[in-house]
């Protein structure tokens, strides 16, 4: 976060000079913040003894949030290709099993078709809500 | 002048079949437009107005401030189930709302939330229909210096929410003003931190930003927690909860006294409803004895923000419908409304149009109504919500908050921001960091420094601006308040430092 800060502070050097005042204050604070808190957790650390364990992901874990990270970019991006209610049915069909497959295969079927068909009536038919397209709806 | 004779004839009106009508379908549908994220209050009234053309313009009127009473109190049903706030409005109540459906007393918290909501909408609507004009007339006292000066208090809650380590609630704080540095700044309009990306020339979209720091990191903090036993067992209380009578007057002083705070907050033009909230919240914080569980899912902490942000309803209408100032943007779309039947704000509206206008009023006081009977009793189905196998919802929560941040510009821009301020909103639970400060700082910060730039623009300088805040009593007052507000939450920690009471560092929920 500090170096967020710094970074922010540093290229406000690149402002007008009034239109930088404000920024020059909330990223100054900012890092002075940043040390007093980690003045802290030093202070903190020095007189526990028995320190918390740092909560660890497992590497399914990892896993898991990089490829939502990734799934989720490329299902965004297809949107705009392919369109949104194709690439909704695809998503809700393919990353649900994926991340569970417990569930009966005709069931990860049924929601992702029955949640494209409510979007679809919910926002195109009652609302006008225009919903993305790409080549296909 | 209040007349009588006028209310009756609106009572008389409002209670006509086709308008109850009117305001059971529009409440239907504002809690279905605020309970999803990225539909708001704002859109679900912009897109009934052509409904409402055709109607009589006191069952249009109804059907409209019907949608905005409904979609104020939808934004608190899934920041309370999956701790996505469906407006803005909704962030302050995820703080305590989700935390209770977490320890499995869903039903409770979107009780409560109604509840409250309740009571707040229905103490506007009476300082709708009594305190109208002289209240409207406080609004224009509001100058610059004052908006800057409820701007800078409501930032101090920051100390509140994060009590137990103030000073990463205010990194967080601070990283929200940041983030509200980006775009034109409001004394030249030169460009800042927007990289070239003409998107964010008008700074960045709140709607899509709140949509990414709470529901998309929300998804990727469900997937890390998919099938663990917890939640399936905590979901087991769900249907044991039945509701009372006497939850009806579960924390009546703070419904009272925060419902007051958003129709004051809902008065002054352009603070919103996220701003009535966060101190309504705060509010009930200082009311309560037991301040130290707010924030650890205590019923309390819904009862403040609820009733202060569905306060804001009756009290942003009441400039505009006198002044013709909305006070938010979804007042400002309703005076389109009104525009459309041939009404014009001001006193006229009061004497002349007496027979559309109070049935209007009637009108809300029924919306109220019908919300907190859609609440309480559809509870028990809403909270199903959190029963749904957890891929399916993360994956669902995923596919509509991008329709959700698509639909509020039609631009695909906006859902990479969704994107990355889900990114964000992970990485700053994964370090423990609370989201409330820096969503407090990415609304407030530029309301702050407009109203400074303002201030500075009057007083000839920066420094005389803030030496002249200490001469208007409305901003004295709100000096006072900040003190308070970020010194009580350092005197409670000292005190209880003092004592030997250890203080637990609150880690937001993952």
């Amino acid at each position: 976060m500090f170096v967020l800060f710094a970074a922010a502070f540093s290229y406000a050097f690149t402002f007008k000079k009034a239109a930088a005042a404000y920024p020059f204050l909330v990223n100054g604070v900012g890092c002075l913040l940043c040390i007093i808190y980690f003045i802290q957790i030093s202070i903190k650390e020095a007189h526990d003894s028995n320190p918390p364990a740092a909560s660890k992901l497992t590497k399914k874990q990892k896993i898991d949030i990089i490829a939502t990270i990734i799934i989720s970019l490329a299902y965004v991006l297809l949107v705009q290709v392919v369109g949104y209610m194709v690439m909704t049915f695809l998503y809700l069909l393919l990353f649900s099993y994926y991340l569970d497959k417990s569930h009966k295969k005709i069931t990860y079927v049924l929601v992702a078709l029955g949640f494209d068909i409510v979007l679809y009536l919910a926002f195109e038919l009652f609302l006008h809500v225009p919903l993305p397209t790409g080549f296909l709806i | 002048m209040i007349s009588i004779a006028n209310i009756l004839a609106g009572i008389s009106t409002a209670f006509q079949i086709q308008n109850i009508l009117y305001a059971l379908l529009g409440t239907a549908l504002g809690i279905a437009f605020g309970a999803m994220p990225g539909l708001s209050a704002s859109m679900g009234v912009a897109v009934l107005i052509p409904l409402s053309y055709g109607m009589d313009p006191a069952s249009g009127l109804i059907l409209l401030a019907s949608v905005y009473c409904g979609a104020t109190y939808g934004g608190s049903i899934s920041a309370i189930l999956v701790n996505t706030p469906g407006t803005p409005a909704a962030a302050a109540t995820a703080a305590d709302g989700n935390k209770m459906a977490l320890h499995g007393h869903a039903m409770e918290a979107l009780t409560e939330s109604a509840v409250a909501s309740f009571w707040g909408g229905t103490l506007s609507v009476f300082a709708l229909l009594f305190l109208a004009p002289p209240l409207a007339s406080f609004s224009l006292k509001f100058g610059p210096q004052e908006r800057f000066m409820l701007a800078v208090f409501g930032l101090t809650i920051i100390a509140s929410l994060t009590s137990k380590n103030i000073v990463k609630g205010l990194i967080g704080g601070f990283l929200g003003l940041l983030i509200g540095c980006v775009g034109m700044d409001p004394k030249l309009g030169s460009l800042r931190y927007t990289f070239g990306i003409m998107n964010l020339y008008t700074g960045i979209p709140l709607v899509p930003a709140l949509i990414g720091i709470y529901s998309i990191s929300q998804v990727f903090a469900m997937i890390k927690k998919q099938g663990t036993v917890q939640v399936d067992e905590a979901l087991k209380e769900v249907n044991h909860y039945r509701i009372h009578i006497r939850d009806l007057f579960y924390n009546v002083k703070a419904y009272i006294i925060c419902g007051i705070v958003g129709i004051i907050v809902g008065i002054i033009p352009g603070a919103g409803g996220s701003i009535a909230a966060f101190l309504g919240y705060d509010t009930a914080r200082r009311l309560d004895k037991h301040p130290e569980r707010f924030g650890t899912g205590y019923r309390n902490g819904v009862s403040g923000p609820e009733s202060a942000n569905n306060g804001v309803t009756g009290g942003a209408m009441i400039p505009m419908l006198t002044l013709g100032i909305p006070g938010n943007a979804v007042t400002a779309i309703l005076m389109g409304g009104l525009a459309i039947q041939g009404l014009t704000p001001g006193n006229g509206l009061f004497t002349d149009k007496a027979y559309i206008i109070y049935p209007f009023i009637i009108g809300l006081f029924i919306a109220n109504f019908f919300m907190l009977l859609m609440g309480l009793f559809g509870s028990k189905y809403f909270a199903k919500v959190n029963k749904l196998p957890q891929n399916f919802l993360a994956t669902g929560i995923l596919v509509l908050t991008v329709v959700g941040a698509y639909a509020v510009h039609n631009s695909f821009t906006e859902i990479y921001i969704m994107l990355a301020f889900g990114m964000l909103g992970y990485f700053l639970r994964s370090f423990k960091f609370d989201l409330s400060p820096v969503v407090l700082g990415m609304i407030l910060g530029p309301i702050a420094e407009k109203a400074m730039s303002q201030a500075a623009g009057t007083s000839h300088g920066y420094l005389p601006a803030l030496a002249s805040c200490l001469t208007r009593p409305i901003c004295i007052v709100l000096i006072a308040l900040s003190v308070v507000s970020v010194v009580g939450p350092i005197w409670s920690n000292y005190k209880a430092a003092k004592n030997g009471q250890t203080i637990v560092e609150e880690e937001p929920e993952d």
